[in-house]
């Protein structure tokens, strides 16, 4: 990667980078809009050979040596990967046609990633609409992983085409740059699944030739019959052993290179064991009748260990899929100034420190940069307290990553790349994924003197048969010893558990990391919450209007007025008017003392309508407002607008309403007749007011909160409120509002915090002592998820955050973290329990191999229902009980 | 019970040719999306 994933001029990517809420059609409309041919400039730089071949492999030189059977239909069922295997086993390999000639072009199969796929019909969609394009030979799109493979013919299909289709249908295709690391990944994965398939395969059909020797307790049977089972048995069992195991005995090995045991080491040694001492009695042993075989539980206990590692390498794929996931976007495009004045499209990577740069309103910015010409508002949610747009004139700087919400901007390129803000702040969140969970650590440490121990046994019980006399018996019962104390359950204990509860919550619509975070959640005892779009509902609602007359229908006229004119904005009191309930408009009642409209609010976007609401009241009310003239929005003060009949109207700051704009039409009409009256008030709030003015003449103010999420209650009541903290960049009086409704004592709620003062709340309290918790949406919350001991990011968080944190929770439902945190508690008691009861059976069942007590068989079924019912007792955590 | 001199070695066989299938399965991609490809079928217009 030549920078870090730096976010690039599309609306999507938009959406991506802007925190929590919706979607960015608004942004969307505006880039559009305003600039169409920087969009279609961008999709045409991935037909640059350089680019797209970073996401795709040549076929032509590697299907070479297959026969040539050319097929042109697109098949999805044919996987290129196969058809470029030259020994296919069919011997019929689809193979790019004329290979015969040099001059022939050249087949690449490129991996493309797609946004927007909500069901299985997506997938078929894709499929049919890019199979149908020229120089398309086969397309094959995964719905599960929402990526796609092309394979296309160099010269008669251009990339651009690819992604030009799938946006007309309503898609949105990325070019998967993740392709050779998921390459890889996808060959570890298919491997292991390979490895499982021929272990629980191979158990099967063992176990089916070994019920005769149970059956054969109580009948007879021949002793030809008898050995010729145990030939199909050590047969089937060879793949096992060889093959399957291969996992176990390689770490093992590599552990014992190093010096250290492992709990693979004690495992690997009673497989060795278990399936010599049963070729042994199978073939070798003098009298082979009397022995016990073992082949079944040795399957067994492979296959059950193996479906632990399969699984777990399943979680860890799928989450870091979402990671990888961010390095695919388009090639990132911005418009540079030539020298003769005028802007050309060009990519990013070619910037110069010097160049100018254009950025329009709704595009990201992809440098450091310092302003020129121009004056827009810049969402700089990554790196500030709340995510408020900071006004940013000539002579200011402006961040890498930050968006242009309003406004044209004219840069000059400071720093780029690894250098900018937005790559260190990327670095610092990085952090070392540490695999294993505390307990499964302790196992590891625990193997050694367990190890020790059962060497020391077994020889001892081999030593005592021998003085006894009796060698063969002697090798008997050290084998048995040494196959009662393989550690399957102790090994199944913590996997089981931790795969059936990561699957419950799954389901539930909380993703996990690595198995280490169920456990970090289950001793969390601190939890900090973020107060936006995490406790509080995303956006601001309106709760009150203040009018000349207090009535009810003035209060709904005016809002009506104000909803017609902010239509034409998405700030987020202009949405907060938009979604405003006419039919309960709330009165003029005591309340706070006006507050100015400042930056306090979040930027939230939608999809804009200019049609108003309709009005359900029945008694009479003024006709709605015409249509508005002249609408300019002035970034940290307000909206003007002209109506039909000439009036002037200002909705914003109460401070803005004093100097009409000098010179405009405005300045004709506007005559100021004084600040609004107060609120008929007595208890301060933080809420913010704004104002609508007519020609200098105050007509309204209306008031907005935040309003506390749906679950946010019921989360911090189960979760008790004296573990709860709210840490927020807003106002302390916005938190304490909050805190307030919520019911929790005020010295939990943090406000006014930048970044690296939560950070410092978070590691005071770690260093009393507190497992600490941290919930947030991301957006500049990146280190102190990163700080805690267990990170839940939550709601609409950025990719990134998603990516980075423990647990990333789907939706809004904040119940869920509360949820988490028990059934995290449940798993670990569970864990618990099964590794009472291996270490219980392991401690009784020794002895009584040792002294000969029970018979082998009775120890081979035993390890396998032992093994079972610690798997059982995991599954009882694939429900989630929630109270 | 001398049938069983033949079957069990058939067997054995069988189960080599069955994980030789479970093999080209595996590399070729049928396990990877399950129940996209259990779907393919119910499609109209896919060529198959």
């Amino acid at each position: 990667m030549s920078s870090a994933p730096s976010p690039n001029n599309s609306p999507e990517s938009r959406s991506r980078a802007t925190a929590p809420i919706n979607a960015a059609t608004q942004s969307k409309a505006v880039h559009t809009h305003s600039n169409p041919s920087s969009e279609a400039a961008s999709i045409h730089l991935i037909d640059n050979p350089s680019e797209w071949q970073r996401f795709s492999v040549c076929l032509s030189e590697v299907a070479s040596a297959s026969v040539s059977n050319p097929s042109h239909t697109a098949n999805p069922n044919q996987d290129p990967d196969f058809n470029s295997n030259a020994t296919s086993l069919l011997g019929n390999a689809p193979t790019p046609n004329a290979q015969n000639t040099p001059s022939t072009p050249k087949i690449w199969e490129s991996q493309l990633a797609f946004e927007g796929m909500y069901c299985g019909g997506c997938a078929v969609l894709l499929e049919q609409t890019l199979a149908a394009l020229a120089g398309v030979q086969q397309v094959q799109v995964n719905a599960s992983s929402q990526r796609g493979k092309i394979v296309w013919q160099e010269g008669v299909s251009r990339p651009s085409d690819w992604f030009l289709a799938v946006e007309k249908m309503g898609y949105r295709a990325l070019p998967a740059r993740d392709f050779h690391l998921r390459k890889n990944q996808n060959q570890l994965s298919r491997n292991m699944l390979w490895r499982l398939g021929v272990a629980g395969f191979c158990m099967m059909q063992v176990m089916m030739y070994a019920s005769p020797e149970y059956t054969s307790l109580f009948a007879d049977i021949s002793p030809d019959a008898r050995q010729l089972l145990r030939w199909a048995s050590w047969l089937i069992s060879l793949p096992v052993l060889f093959f399957s195991c291969h996992p176990f005995f390689s770490t093992a090995w590599r552990a014992l290179r190093r010096g250290q045991v492992v709990m693979d080491l004690p495992v690997s040694l009673g497989m060795l064991i278990t399936f010599g001492v049963s070729m042994w009695g199978s073939f070798l042993a003098q009298g082979s009748a009397g022995h016990t075989v073992y082949f079944d539980s040795f399957t067994m206990f492979v296959f059950f260990l193996l479906a632990g590692r399969w699984l777990e390498l399943r979680l860890r794929e799928h989450s870091s899929a979402a990671l990888s996931s961010l390095m695919n976007r388009m090639p990132d495009s911005v418009e540079v100034r030539e020298p003769d004045g005028s802007y050309v499209v060009q990519s990013s990577q070619k910037l110069a420190i010097g160049d100018q740069i254009r950025i329009l309103a709704g595009q990201s910015i992809p440098c450091d940069a310092i302003v020129l010409e121009g004056e827009a508002e810049v969402d700089e949610s990554f790196l500030n307290g709340e995510s408020t747009p900071v006004l940013k004139q000539a002579q200011s700087t402006v961040m890498a990553g930050s968006i242009n919400t309003s406004g044209t901007l004219i840069l000059a390129v400071q720093r780029l790349g690894n250098d900018t803000q937005f790559a260190k702040m990327l670095a610092m969140m990085e952090q070392a994924a540490s695999d294993k969970p505390a307990l499964v650590a302790l196992l590891d440490r625990m193997a050694r003197p367990f190890l020790l121990a059962e060497l020391l046994l077994a020889l001892t019980v081999g030593a005592y048969w021998w003085w006894q006399g009796n060698p063969e018996q002697a090798w008997m019962a050290m084998a048995t010893v040494l196959i009662v104390t393989c550690p399957c359950a102790l090994s199944l204990a913590a996997p089981s558990a931790f795969l059936a509860a990561a699957s419950a919550l799954a389901k539930q619509g909380v993703l996990i990391k690595k198995s280490a975070a169920i456990e970090a959640l289950a001793e969390a005892d601190t939890f900090f919450f973020d107060k936006t779009g995490t406790l509080t509902e995303p956006g601001l609602r309106l709760v009150q209007v203040h009018t000349a007359q207090d009535s009810a229908a003035e209060a709904s006229a005016m809002t009506r007025l104000a909803q017609s004119l902010a239509a034409n904005s998405a700030h987020p009191i202009a949405l907060a008017l938009h979604h405003a309930d006419l039919t309960s408009a709330p009165l003029a009642a005591p309340e706070s003392a006006p507050k100015k409209q400042t930056e306090q609010t979040e930027q939230t976007e939608q999809t804009k309508q200019t049609e108003q609401s309709e009005l359900h009241k029945t008694h009479a009310s003024p006709p709605p407002p015409g249509p508005w003239s002249r609408i300019t929005e002035h970034p940290g003060l307000g909206l003007c607008a002209q109506q039909a009949n000439g009036q002037h109207y200002r909705l914003g700051a109460a401070s803005w309403m004093t100097e009409p704009s000098p010179g405009s039409a405005e300045a004709k009409t506007w005559v100021y007749q004084g600040p609004p009256p107060p609120w008929s008030s007595s208890i301060p709030s933080a809420n913010t007011v704004s104002h609508l003015y007519c020609d200098g003449a105050w007509l309204a103010s209306f008031r907005f909160s935040e309003s506390l999420g749906a679950q946010t209650q019921r989360c911090i009541d189960v979760l008790g409120k004296n573990n709860c903290h709210i840490l927020s960049g807003d106002t302390t009086q916005a938190v304490a509002d909050i805190a307030g409704q919520i019911g929790l004592p005020t010295q939990q709620a943090h406000g006014a915090l930048r970044p690296q003062d939560k950070l410092a709340i978070l590691a005071q309290a770690q260093s009393k002592g507190q497992r600490v918790a941290m919930v947030g949406d991301g957006i500049n919350d990146g280190p102190v998820l990163a700080q805690a001991h267990v990170s839940l990011a939550f709601g609409k968080a950025l990719p990134l955050t998603q990516a980075q944190a423990d647990f990333f929770i789907m939706g809004n439902r904040l119940f869920l973290v509360a949820a988490s945190h028990q059934h995290a508690r449940r798993t670990m008691r569970v864990i618990r329990q099964n590794l009472l009861w291996a270490a219980a059976y392991n401690v009784c069942m020794v002895p009584l191999a040792a002294l000969g007590w029970i018979n082998a068989w009775q120890a081979g079924l035993g390890m396998a229902l032992s093994s079972l019912l610690v798997v059982a007792n995991g599954l009882r955590l694939t429900r989630i009980q929630v109270q | 019970m001398d049938i069983l001199f033949l079957l069990i070695p058939l067997s054995v066989c069988l189960v080599f040719f069955i994980l030789a299938g479970l093999y080209w399965a595996i590399q070729s991609g049928q396990f990877e999306d399950v129940q996209h490809e259990g779907e393919r079928i119910l499609y109209d217009d896919a060529p198959n």
